[in-house]
């Protein structure tokens, strides 16, 4: 039995691509058009960079028993893991930049009433930002004005077509907007990185530099917009004319920025923002790759004051950190939709297995986590399997209806049951 | 092709195809139409065309496409290995410039929308490759969708 | 289920009801006539009893008012329910939604507990401008501005910028004057039947309102950057334009040492939400307020960063007690100050009026019973007394009780005006410049909000 879906939306990236028009038949996904291979590979089940490889769902929930997986319940995967969760006393949630709105609200929750960290996947990326912002002054816009009106966009440490594909045909390169009609023609684009991307075919001025001189880059930017002398760096001065002569400029930064000195480059940028605008009109933008990953951030920053990781366990309160989590002191994590093993060190693994730290992973997909888990909780898809709220990179929020059924509950579901059993 | 001949429409291809939808061949019978343009398929494809109430229409075809052995005069080849879907090339198409103001704006085409090609599953599939303006310029063809290719995914011949 | 406040001294200025005892009858959530049988009575005897208190113009849910956070310029959703209520609001109303933001907003208010909210939709005038300057077009873009309202979930219209201006050159000949603009938009109210709010600035104040009593001039105080401005907003008072205060405090918040927060929404100018108003504009937005007690303005302050919901007690003493502005202004600023009738009226039976909510800001029979009772005082009738309401109903359900907050979980609504109108020509053009697909730019689904058509 086929079905036609328009104007879905793609849970893929933060761009939150809401033109996938999607045939459905037998209740599976036969076909999504509009939609990038990122975005492929949510709904139709492969690996992100090898499309040709099938990423494998769990279907179970199952317990780690000495050596033996052990299939169980959902009930008995969530008793053992409030179980785990009592023991503990310094617990993290870890995640969440991939799970929708609900399910974040849902693990705040629980965050508070086990006194645990909650830790943002991507915090080493966006903590650095928002304290720059804090700093510096916020200059922001939605990704329709930015589409519109910038003539001149900036990519530090940011491959767009990477991490969101589309991101530079529907806003930032090829978009033919309202003031921006001849759309690349017209804009005027540099990219800044430590090595030569895919950005460079339609990037002509491309900065490439060594891995911890873009803090002097940015201090030479600044050095030159206020008529000091600047450091012979090969680039600068075009870029500094570039930003100069703009009328509406955008420097999306990637996480790229996040690899190196973060904070002081992230200053400085802030900085270099703010002394832009006081010529033409500079937003200063963070590309979020997660796709609700701004969700967390507006849902912290809303609920508890701060867009920093709250730490439930230091005070009652939550109060934000913005170092990411140090795990030589945690006892137990909740991974929720996120590879945490994948982003350790092989050292951080090691002391996390010798010191016997218990491991719950809720997923969708096998990972490296759920390889490694104690107890694997597996889960609907968010916006394909089960109906969710996510935000756009820009904040704006899109209601993703339920696509297709399956017997996985949400996490959502997950989390706000493991509360009530707490 | 013979000097001065045409390439057919896909409206005229249409004249001699069942134009149930009735899926059979997995595509639409627009789709296929456009597939025999390309000669990825011929005629003998559709299984409807060869019950007795089509008697000619194979025939017809074949007359209206030329010789099997003719190639299109001009098209493009997706490598998918190479694809990321990105959708730069449908934003940049010259056909869709004039035509789609969803791809003119950077959106996706909708499913009624005239394109010539857009992104499925994460790749860029041609759908009327007749539209193409490569086949009606004789010098300097256009080019767009290959030069703008990040990866380089696009070979126009 | 049948209630009875019983015995209460009621306040209620659209009603002349300034101190009678009188009992009040509550059935299914509304004040009715009279009840022969009741299943509760509540004692009000010595209570002062009132409408509960609407608010409107309350900032918090704008797109980018989040940021605020950052610097501490905005309580958590759940502190901004809970100070609201225990002030005896039932009601806030957001300024600024847009067609783009409308889901954004949404979500934001129904994050808020305790309160009903409602927002007003804030069309922006360069999304109309080729067919604002020709009279044919006029009834098709009103048509098109009813549309949005009904589909942005709104319910009020507002202006944020009543003229059309770009910064590109290749744009200057669609500019619109204010003048011209305030024409036009005359025109399309008339065909609508409808009211508009329009942000005081300066020039608006200058400019001459027409005449027809359309025009609501939202938040005064800011706009008071000279003597001249006051002077213009004087007269437009008295010529019984309606208007809200946008009071504000003596000494604007840590001038000069915030950064700043801009937010571009498309507009000529981006919003600095962090801007800092005229030194001398709080001292005449008081005094304006003060010596127009008697017209028809509202109670409003012009932002919540500068002066919180915890801090409106301190406002209304300014307008209700010359003590009070001595110690903070230093002086009377005018000889009058608010009657409890006055403050009651501006809070209550005016926000009412504004935001076209009917049984809302008065007790009589047909009202929703949204009742807020306070102690009375027995010396000056402006003590601590109105700071905290002693209870508060809302729809006859009790979310105050004994000064605390007794009900986290209340039903609340997002208020919208239904308005039957078609998309047309116009709404496509709009909807296909937008990134967004026509099916997910409208206001969607969402179960975490409960809407209502507003009567």
């Amino acid at each position: 039995m086929e079905a036609r879906i328009e104007s879905a939306i793609c849970p893929g990236c933060a761009c939150l691509c809401d033109d996938i028009d999607i045939t459905v038949v037998d209740d599976r996904i036969y076909q999504a058009a509009n939609i990038c291979l990122w975005g492929a590979s949510k709904f139709l089940a492969h690996k992100r960079f090898h499309p040709k490889k099938e990423r494998r769902r769990l279907q179970q929930p199952r317990i780690k028993q000495g050596c033996l997986w052990q299939t169980v319940p959902y009930e008995a995967a969530l008793k053992r893991t409030a179980e785990i969760l009592t023991r503990a006393s310094r617990p993290v949630i870890y995640g969440l930049t991939n799970s929708g709105s609900w399910a974040q609200e849902a693990a705040l929750d629980l965050a508070r009433s086990t006194r645990a960290r909650l830790e943002p996947a991507d915090l080493a990326f966006k903590a650095p930002y928002y304290r720059s912002l804090m700093k510096h002054g916020l200059f922001w816009a939605s990704l329709d004005v930015i589409r519109d009106e910038a003539d001149t966009v900036v990519f530090w440490g940011a491959n767009p077509l990477h991490s969101c594909p589309r991101h530079v045909v529907r806003y930032s390169v090829f978009a033919r907007g309202k003031f921006t009609e001849r759309g690349l023609e017209e804009r005027r684009l540099a990219a800044v990185d430590v090595y030569r991307t895919e950005l460079a075919e339609f990037v002509k001025l491309f900065i490439r530099l060594e891995p911890g001189q873009e803090p002097a880059l940015v201090q030479g930017l600044l050095a030159a917009l206020t008529g000091g002398k600047p450091p012979a760096i090969r680039g600068l001065r075009r870029l500094a004319a570039l930003l100069e002569e703009a009328s509406y400029g955008v420097i999306f930064f990637g996480r790229g920025v996040s690899y190196g000195p973060a904070q002081e480059l992230l200053d400085g940028l802030g900085e270099l923002t703010a002394r832009l605008n006081r010529g033409s009109p500079f937003i200063f933008f963070p590309l979020t790759a997660d796709f609700n990953s701004t969700g967390l951030y507006h849902l912290l920053l809303r609920e508890l004051g701060s867009p920093l990781a709250p730490d439930f366990g230091h005070d009652l309160a939550g109060t934000g950190q913005a170092e990411p989590v140090a795990w030589s002191e945690v006892d137990a994590v909740v991974v929720v939709g996120a590879d945490l093993f994948w982003f350790l060190s092989q050292e951080e693994i090691d002391r996390l297995k010798k010191r016997q730290v218990p491991v719950v992973a809720l997923s969708p997909f096998a990972n490296r986590t759920t390889g490694h888990a104690e107890v694997v909780i597996p889960v609907a898809l968010a916006g394909v399997e089960t109906p969710e709220i996510a935000y756009r990179m820009d904040g704006l929020p899109l209601f993703l209806p339920k696509i297709v059924s399956t017997h996985l509950w949400s996490d959502s579901r997950v989390l706000r049951e493991l509360t009530a059993l707490l | 092709m013979a000097k001065g001949a045409l390439m057919p429409a896909v409206e005229e291809i249409q004249e001699f195809l069942p134009n149930l939808d009735c899926g059979r061949c997995g595509l639409t019978c627009a789709e296929f139409a456009g597939f025999l343009l390309t000669r990825e398929l011929a005629p003998e494809d559709c299984p409807v065309l060869h019950e007795p109430d089509y008697a000619g229409f194979i025939e017809a075809l074949h007359e209206l496409l030329g010789q099997p052995t003719v190639q299109a005069a001009a098209g493009m080849q997706i490598d998918l290995e190479k694809c990321i879907g990105c959708g730069i090339c449908v934003a940049m198409c010259e056909f869709h410039l004039g035509n789609c103001a969803d791809a003119r704006l950077g959106k996706g085409p909708r499913p009624q929308d005239k394109v010539i090609f857009h992104i499925v599953n994460g790749g860029a599939v041609v759908v009327h490759q007749e539209r193409c303006t490569r086949l009606l310029q004789a010098a300097e063809k256009c080019s767009k969708c290959a030069e703008y290719c990040p990866t380089k995914a696009i070979v126009l011949f | 289920m049948g209630l009875v406040i019983q015995g209460g001294i009621v306040f209620d200025p659209s009603s002349n009801w300034d101190g009678e005892v009188r009992d009040l009858f509550i059935a299914h959530g509304r004040v009715v006539d009279h009840l022969t049988e009741v299943d509760e009575a509540i004692d009000a005897r010595g209570l002062a009893v009132t409408p509960a208190a609407l608010e409107l113009r309350s900032p918090v849910a704008g797109y980018g008012q989040n940021f605020l956070r950052l610097w501490g310029g905005l309580p958590s959703p759940r502190e901004l329910g809970e100070s609201y209520a225990l002030l005896g609001y039932t009601h806030i109303h957001e300024p600024d939604l847009t067609l783009p933001t409308a889901n954004y907003v949404h979500r934001e208010l129904a994050a808020i507990p305790l309160m009903d909210t409602s927002a007003s939709l804030t069309l922006n005038l360069r999304d109309f401008d080729i067919f604002l300057k020709n009279k044919e077009n006029l009834s098709e873009v009103a048509a098109a501005w009813a549309y949005l309202l009904e589909h942005c979930g709104g319910l009020t219209l507002r202006v944020a910028e009543p003229f059309v201006r770009y910064r590109q050159e290749f744009y200057q000949h669609r500019t619109i004057s204010l003048e011209a603009v305030l024409d036009i938009l005359d025109n399309i109210l008339h065909i609508l039947d409808s009211k508009i709010s329009l942000e005081a600035t300066p020039e608006l104040l200058t400019a001459g309102l027409p005449s027809s009593g359309r025009f609501h001039l939202a938040c005064l105080g800011p706009a008071l950057v000279n003597p001249e401005a006051l002077e213009k907003a004087h007269r437009l008072l008295a010529a019984g334009v309606s208007a809200d205060m946008g009071l504000l405090p003596p000494a604007p918040r840590s001038q000069g040492s915030l950064v700043p927060l801009t937010i571009d929404q498309d507009r000529f100018a981006p919003c600095d939400l962090h801007g800092s108003p005229d030194p001398e504009a709080p001292r005449r937005a008081l005094e304006l307020a003060l010596h127009c007690r008697q017209a028809n303005l509202a109670f409003s302050a012009a932002d919540l960063r500068q002066t919180p919901v915890s801090s409106f007690p301190q406002l209304f003493s300014w307008l209700c007690d010359h003590h009070s502005r001595r110690r903070f202004w230093g002086e009377d600023l005018a000889p009058c100050s608010y009657s409890l009738h006055d403050w009651l009226r501006s809070t209550r039976s005016l926000p009412a009026q504004h935001l076209g909510l009917p049984d809302r800001g008065h007790l009589r029979p047909g009202a929703r019973a949204d009742v807020s009772i306070y102690d009375l005082p027995t010396l000056s009738w402006w003590p601590q007394s109105f700071n905290r309401c002693r209870m508060l109903l809302k729809a006859g359900e009790r979310v105050v009780d004994n000064y605390e907050i007794v009900n986290h979980t209340v039903s609340k609504a997002t208020f919208y005006r239904r308005t039957g109108a078609l998309p047309n020509h116009i709404i496509d053009g709009l909807y296909a410049k937008s990134s967004f697909r026509p099916g997910n730019l409208r206001v969607h689904p969402n179960p975490e909000i409960h809407w209502q058509k507003a009567p």
